[in-house]
């Protein structure tokens, strides 16, 4: 079986199906009629089969060594992207639990501990020690109340997050303008301006301290103010006293015979209606983390948030119920220990009252 | 995957067309969660998985390295689309219901040829050739690789010194088998 070298690549290009036309035909001749070509063209694909089989073993070696390392592990991209967004997830979550702790328990880490006992120091500057405001109070910010903000229209501008020297040379201009005796004297003492400046110094210092640390947010004071509050009291006839005190439309539903009153006692009730300087009152204005809208009052300390400090307020007292007037607009304020939103006066006789 | 980044399709394919071996590493494990998902979905095991991958990259090398390949659609889902047929296939082979296909018949390179010789003793002639000789020679017959990239890779002049290295190689393996068989036993 002595194949020539013609004949092997002739061979080669039949078994390969490269072998067309004439020369397709004359080899199929032969083929069919040479014995001798045929057991070389078997011969000959027996051991291409073999070279095939050979080189396919050691391509599989070749691929079995390199892949032998069960260590490697195969991520999909889908896989990938799935990783990468938990990823990015947690790391939120992270992130935002540090910016925003759910308490000071034990969560918090050393160093916010320390700067929130910091800020409490801060505070007790701020604050009488006869105050009635528990230390807590500060430390339950309105970030819980971020749900609720209440609508108070054009009430508030946006607030100075920084007190200054110049706003409290302001606050002593405000006292001045709503001082009516010989009080003022002693409320611009209570007027911690310096108080003021020197806890916002210690907020300043605290927060330089742990700048390097996570700064958790809070409400930040802006002002202390005091003001005058005048007892508004009234001898009205029963109807009348009952339409006060009751903010409810039965009252305007009673009989005009009732309701109608002699001129004279008019005047008269006018005349004790005249408002006279009862107390003070010692307001702070916050700025709320969250932009929260609201008061806090426990009697001595009204905490106003999101209101601005420039607003020239009045305070009025009827029936031992307090009323503050905002830029035209009277307001309920209510004892309390919670955040409370500004509850707007709508009896029109009560207002007609404060109005006077 | 950890360690390769991903290439793109015409990147493996010219790799391939140069001979690279390690781009069928590259698709191995650039597929192997895919194939091995779907294998392990339809009845397979993890023995499975590897023979059915090293077979469908195998068969992509030997596909892309022919002349008038083209590849119409993602290297990845011309590579699942292999590696579902051979598996579809190694099923019909274990559930018995092996179809018959007419024309193996009639190729001449049947087993029935074969029977009386041992296929694996001229695997082990192949593999004991001087490795230029075995490199050429699956080169050509199995990688499909063009005469003039065979000389490249293994620093012959050109193309005709190829071909006439081939037949030497050839016909001197061709009588160590005969040396082994008699020539009825290759018919």
């Amino acid at each position: 079986m002595n194949v020539d070298e013609k004949t092997y690549h002739i061979i080669n290009a039949y078994l390969s199906g490269t072998l067309q036309g004439r020369g397709l035909d004359k080899f199929k001749a032969d083929l069919k009629n040479n014995t001798e070509i045929r057991e070389a063209v078997a011969a000959q694909q027996s051991i291409i089969q073999a070279i095939e089989t050979a080189r396919d073993k050691e391509l599989k070696d070749f691929i079995s060594k390199s892949t032998s390392n069960k260590g490697v592990i195969t991520i999909s991209p889908k896989w990938r992207v799935a990783m990468a967004s938990a990823a990015a997830i947690v790391l939120l979550a992270v992130v935002f639990l540090k910016l925003n702790p759910l308490g000071t328990n034990d969560s918090s880490t050393p160093t916010e501990i320390a700067s929130i006992n910091q800020l409490e120091n801060a505070e007790d500057l701020l604050l009488p020690i006869d105050s009635v405001m528990q230390k807590d109070d500060s430390l339950a910010d309105t970030q819980t109340l971020a749900i609720v903000t209440p609508q108070v229209p054009k009430l508030i501008e946006e607030p100075a997050l920084e007190v200054t020297e110049d706003a409290s040379v302001e606050q002593d201009e405000e006292i001045e303008e709503v001082d009516n005796d010989g009080i003022e004297d002693d409320l611009n003492a209570e007027i911690a301006s310096d108080t003021v400046t020197t806890a916002n110094e210690l907020i300043s210092s605290t927060s330089k301290d742990t700048k390097t640390d996570i700064v958790v947010l809070g409400d930040k004071l802006l002002t202390t103010k005091s003001y005058p509050v005048f007892a508004v009291a009234l001898d009205l006839n029963p109807s009348r006293a009952e339409s006060l005190i009751e903010v409810q439309p039965e009252a305007t539903r009673l009989s005009r015979k009732e309701r109608k009153v002699p001129e004279q006692a008019e005047d008269e009730a006018a005349a004790k209606a005249k408002p006279q300087l009862s107390r003070a009152i010692k307001v702070q204005y916050w700025n709320s983390v969250v932009n929260y809208i609201g008061y806090q009052y426990n009697g001595a300390l009204l905490k106003l948030y999101g209101i601005d400090q420039n607003q020239v307020l009045e305070f009025k007292e009827l029936d031992n119920r307090l009323y503050v007037r905002i830029g035209g607009t009277h307001f309920y304020l209510e004892r309390n220990q919670n955040h409370k939103r500004l509850a707007e006066v709508s009896n029109p006789t009560l207002l007609k009252v404060l109005n006077e | 995957m950890f360690g390769i980044g991903e290439k793109a399709d015409h990147t493996v394919l010219e790799k391939i067309n140069q001979g690279d071996e390690q781009m069928l590493i590259y698709m191995y494990k650039q597929h192997y969660t895919m194939v091995k998902n779907f294998i392990l979905k339809n009845s397979g095991d993890e023995d499975a998985v590897d023979d059915i991958l090293q077979d469908t990259v195998i068969a992509v090398w030997k596909n892309a390295n022919k002349t008038n390949f083209l590849l119409r659609s993602k290297l990845s889902t011309y590579i699942m689309a292999i590696a579902k047929n051979l598996w579809y296939k190694e099923l019909k082979k274990k559930t018995k219901f092996k179809l018959v296909d007419e024309t193996q018949k009639m190729d001449l390179g049947s087993e029935e040829m074969n029977l009386n010789m041992d296929q694996s003793i001229i695997i082990k002639m192949v593999q004991e050739m001087d490795e230029t000789c075995r490199r050429l020679l699956s080169y050509f017959y199995f990688d499909g690789f063009s005469t003039k990239l065979i000389a490249d890779k293994l620093n012959f002049a050109n193309a005709d010194t190829v071909k006439s290295k081939k037949y030497q190689c050839f016909k001197k393996l061709q009588s160590s088998v005969l040396n082994k068989y008699k020539k009825e036993d290759l018919i």
